[in-house]
C-alpha cells in the first residue's frame, strides 16, 4: 500500500475548497477507504477548510496559505491542516446540539461536529505560528 | 460534479425545486438563492428534491434550515424529497430528519400540501 506522506499548499480561498477536497480524495483512496470512508474524509477537510477562510481568514487570505499534508501509516490516515491564521483552537467550541427545535438551532458550529463524528480522532496544536488540526481515520483492516 | 437547480410548479400551489450535484461550500450560496429567490415572490410551498445530490456538508444544510424558518414564516414549509443516501446521513447526523418532514417519493412531497 501506498504508505508515505503527500502535501498540498493552497492559497486561503473558497475557490481552493474543491482541490482541497480532491487530493484528499485521493489520499483517502491510496489508504484504501472505501466510497463512504472516503466521502466523511473529504467531508471533514471541506469543513476545516472553509472554517479557516470564512473565520481565521475572515472569507479571503490574501497571502496566506492553508497546507494540507496526508500521512498513511500501517493503521492510519492522518490529515493535518495548517494555517498562518491567529491562534485559535477550533475544539474549544461548544457543539451544536442536534436534538433542538429549529427555532433554537445555531446555525453555526455544525463542521466542526461533523469532523468530530466522522474522524477517530480529532487533535489540535498550534506550533511555528501556525494553527493546525489533526485529523485521524483508521483505516479498513481489509485493504482494496 | 457542478451544481444544477431546476425550479417547476407542479402544482398552482406548490413550487418543486430539484437539484442535482455537489452541494458545498463553494455552491452553497447558490443553492440556497435558488431556494430563497423563490419564497421572495411568494410561493412559500416548496419541495426540494434531493435525490440527485451527492453530496452535501454543513454549507448546504445552513442553507435548508435557514430557508425552511424563512419559508415557515410566510406560513409555508419547506418539504424534501427522497434525500440521496449521502445526504440523509448527514441530515440525521445534524438532527434535520426530525425538523423536516421528508418523503420516500416526489409525488408524496408534492401532494402533502
Amino acid at each position: 500500500m501506498a504508505e508515505g506522506e503527500r502535501r498540498l499548499s493552497l492559497p486561503g480561498k473558497i475557490e481552493q475548497v474543491r482541490a482541497a477536497c480532491d487530493f484528499v480524495v485521493k489520499a483517502a483512496e491510496a489508504a484504501g477507504f472505501g466510497d463512504n470512508g472516503i466521502f466523511q474524509s473529504q467531508l471533514a477537510v471541506e469543513e476545516v477548510f472553509t472554517n479557516i477562510v470564512e473565520h481565521g481568514y475572515n472569507h479571503d487570505g490574501g497571502d496566506k496559505s492553508i497546507e494540507i499534508v496526508a500521512k498513511i501509516t500501517p493503521d492510519t490516515l492522518i490529515i493535518s491542516i495548517l494555517d498562518e491564521a491567529p491562534h485559535f483552537n477550533p475544539l474549544t467550541l461548544d457543539s451544536p446540539d442536534p436534538d433542538v427545535s429549529l427555532w433554537e438551532r445555531k446555525t453555526g458550529g455544525w463542521g466542526v461536529y461533523f469532523v468530530r463524528q466522522y474522524m477517530d480522532d480529532v487533535r489540535y496544536q498550534r506550533t511555528q505560528n501556525r494553527n493546525s488540526l489533526i485529523l485521524e481515520k483508521k483505516r479498513p483492516k481489509t485493504q482494496k | 460534479m457542478m451544481m444544477e437547480i431546476n425550479v417547476t410548479d407542479p402544482k398552482e400551489t406548490v413550487t418543486l425545486v430539484e437539484v442535482s450535484g455537489r452541494i458545498d461550500s463553494m455552491s452553497a450560496n447558490e443553492f440556497g438563492s435558488g431556494i430563497t429567490s423563490q419564497i421572495d415572490v411568494g410561493k412559500v410551498q416548496l419541495v426540494l428534491d434531493l435525490s440527485s445530490v451527492e453530496y452535501m456538508s454543513s454549507a448546504g444544510l445552513r442553507e435548508i434550515v435557514t430557508n425552511l424558518k424563512r419559508a415557515k414564516k410566510a406560513s409555508g414549509d419547506l418539504r424534501l424529497a427522497q434525500p440521496s443516501q449521502r445526504v440523509r446521513e448527514v441530515l440525521e447526523m445534524a438532527g434535520l430528519d426530525t425538523v423536516f418532514r421528508i418523503y420516500t417519493t416526489q409525488d408524496d412531497a408534492i401532494n402533502s400540501f
